[in-house]
């Protein structure tokens, strides 16, 4: 008997013996999948962080009651009796785009009609239904319709509604905890070459999001298919709905090599105009370009490269030199007034971040504790053969 | 008597180890499903990744009242720096009332613990239209 149960115990303990085994076994092989490949091959340009540091940049704008001289010009015209319609012009004359309603503005020029047309730059108007989105309607420029869409339905392909995009993008972000908790931004931004061309991809950004829920900024440099250069845009959704380069194109055209410093900075100056919010500027190499408003000075922060191909949806053009961000600063928010704290974005406990992986063909590579506390985020999009 | 009490015994005991460990393993291995960046999900996948992120507390609550689509369900991945990502199947959700640029989730979906893994938000560029008169 007394041998009898000892085999039974013996069997007993031999399967849990293999039940404990099993997940070892199994974990052990299942090693997570990364990509370490990594050709930074770049040398940092520390000449340039002057123009990532708004301490160095322009001290003054963080300053209660700052005023840029921009903004002070407009105010004095109104003043005198000037009507809206003549101060946007005054400022065409300098190259400056004035929206009179919000009291902002931002260097540039609205791009033509025709130059709209050739690169395609069209107001889709998308709506929903139960079954998912669909495009409505196209519109050239604000009120020029050039086609009307009767309610084309999106393609659906399970059983909930999927409607592919074709926009592929990897990117860093801030995350949970301190998601939105930020004012600013400030870094390094090698472009690389954005490659577009009517074969691959339409449009390509490589860009720097600040917002949160409803009302965000972004800071990059494009290239679209027609293009033989690239270009220094801004984007507010709440100024330029439908796309970002109806306004705030610019007459600044970086190498795809170039190493450019580049801020975003919300002051604690709460303005409520049309387009009310607190007030913002963009920098870029040490040039205010756009001042704006956003609904909060607890923003998330993301840097993207973003490529979105042409009809056929499949096709993107290879990248002859990668983009590159690094050398970042955050301003962390500390309270309502606009004070604020710096931190290098190395994801720590002060600035917890998140990295997107591979989206092919769109490759990345990621590493923390660079020059000497940021993170570099190199991509580009590969050869798709 | 006590001889064939104890054989039963062990039958048994080995039917129920073989049982629960073919199980087990089944299970750990589909926990444990690599999924890689580039494959292909089925549809069944697809459906359950949906159903999983828009049932999650963290996605609804990004949701919040905003109008949404689901653009896609493909394996992405997410971590902390290239070294560790892992990828998952990723239901893409555009948000917003202006639907031609946005801000979007992706909810990087657990199949086996039928949750979220994680959570990121890319932002969505201009639509583009397809055969337009353009």
């Amino acid at each position: 008997m007394l041998k009898h149960k000892a085999i039974a115990f013996g069997a007993i303990f031999v399967a849990a013996i293999i039940l404990l085994a099993a997940p070892v076994i199994v974990l052990s092989k299942d090693t997570a999948q990364a990509d370490s490949t990594s050709s930074l091959g770049f040398t940092p340009n520390h000449t340039v962080d002057k123009y990532t540091d708004i301490a160095k940049v322009d001290p003054d704008v963080l300053k209660p009651g700052y005023i840029d001289p921009i903004t002070k010009q407009a105010r004095e015209m109104k003043a005198k009796g000037i009507n809206d319609s003549e101060i946007i012009k005054e400022f065409e004359k300098q190259g400056i785009i004035y929206y009179p309603d919000s009291d902002s503005w931002v260097k540039g020029r609205c791009l033509t009609k025709d130059e709209m047309k050739e690169k395609k730059i069209i107001f889709p108007v998308y709506d929903y239904n139960d079954k998912g989105m669909y495009l409505k309607a196209i519109y050239y420029g604000e009120n020029d319709t050039m086609v009307n869409v009767s309610e084309q339905k999106p393609s659906v392909t399970t059983q909930a509604a999927i409607t592919s995009i074709g926009q592929i993008n990897v990117w860093v972000e801030t995350t949970d905890p301190y998601k939105f908790a930020y004012l600013g931004w400030g870094g390094h931004i090698i472009p690389g070459s954005e490659a577009a061309d009517i074969s691959g991809t339409e449009w390509h950004f490589v860009t720097t999001h600040l917002g949160s829920s409803g009302s965000c900024t972004e800071l990059g440099v494009y290239r679209s298919e027609s293009d033989s250069v690239l270009t220094v845009y801004s984007y507010d959704n709440r100024v330029e709905p439908g796309h970002p380069l109806y306004t705030g194109t610019t007459p600044i055209h970086p190498a795809p090599s170039s190493d450019n410093g580049a801020i975003i900075i919300v002051t604690g100056t709460w303005e409520s105009g049309s387009i009310p919010g607190y007030v913002y500027y963009l920098y870029w190499n040490g040039q205010q370009f756009r001042r704006g408003h956003l609904t909060s000075l607890y923003n998330q922060i993301n840097q993207a490269n973003e490529a979105i191909p042409g009809s056929d949806d499949t096709h993107y053009s290879v990248d002859s030199q990668h983009a590159i961000f690094y050398g970042q600063s955050v301003y962390k928010t500390l309270d309502s007034s606009g004070n604020y704290a710096v931190y290098g974005w190395v994801n720590n406990a002060n600035t917890p971040s998140r990295v997107s992986g591979d989206w092919l063909p769109m490759k990345q590579v990621t590493s923390y504790g660079y020059t000497p506390y940021s993170y570099v985020h190199e991509s580009w999009v590969q050869s798709q053969n | 008597m006590h001889k064939r009490t104890a054989i039963v015994t062990i039958m048994f005991i080995l039917l129920f180890v073989v049982l629960v460990t073919g199980y087990y393993f089944l299970n750990v291995q589909k926990a444990h499903e690599k999924f890689t960046l580039g494959q292909n999900l089925t549809e069944e996948q697809k459906q359950e990744a949906i159903s999983i992120a828009l049932k999650d507390s963290k996605v609804k609550s990004e949701i919040g009242n905003n109008k949404y689509n689901i653009t896609g369900v493909e394996v992405l991945g997410i971590g902390t720096e290239s070294s560790n990502i892992t990828y998952y199947p990723t239901v893409m959700i555009r948000l917003g009332d202006d639907p031609s640029f946005g801000r979007g989730i992706f909810a990087y979906v657990d199949l086996y613990n039928r949750t979220v893994a994680d959570i990121g938000n890319p932002y969505y560029g201009p639509i583009p239209v397809k055969n337009s008169t353009t």
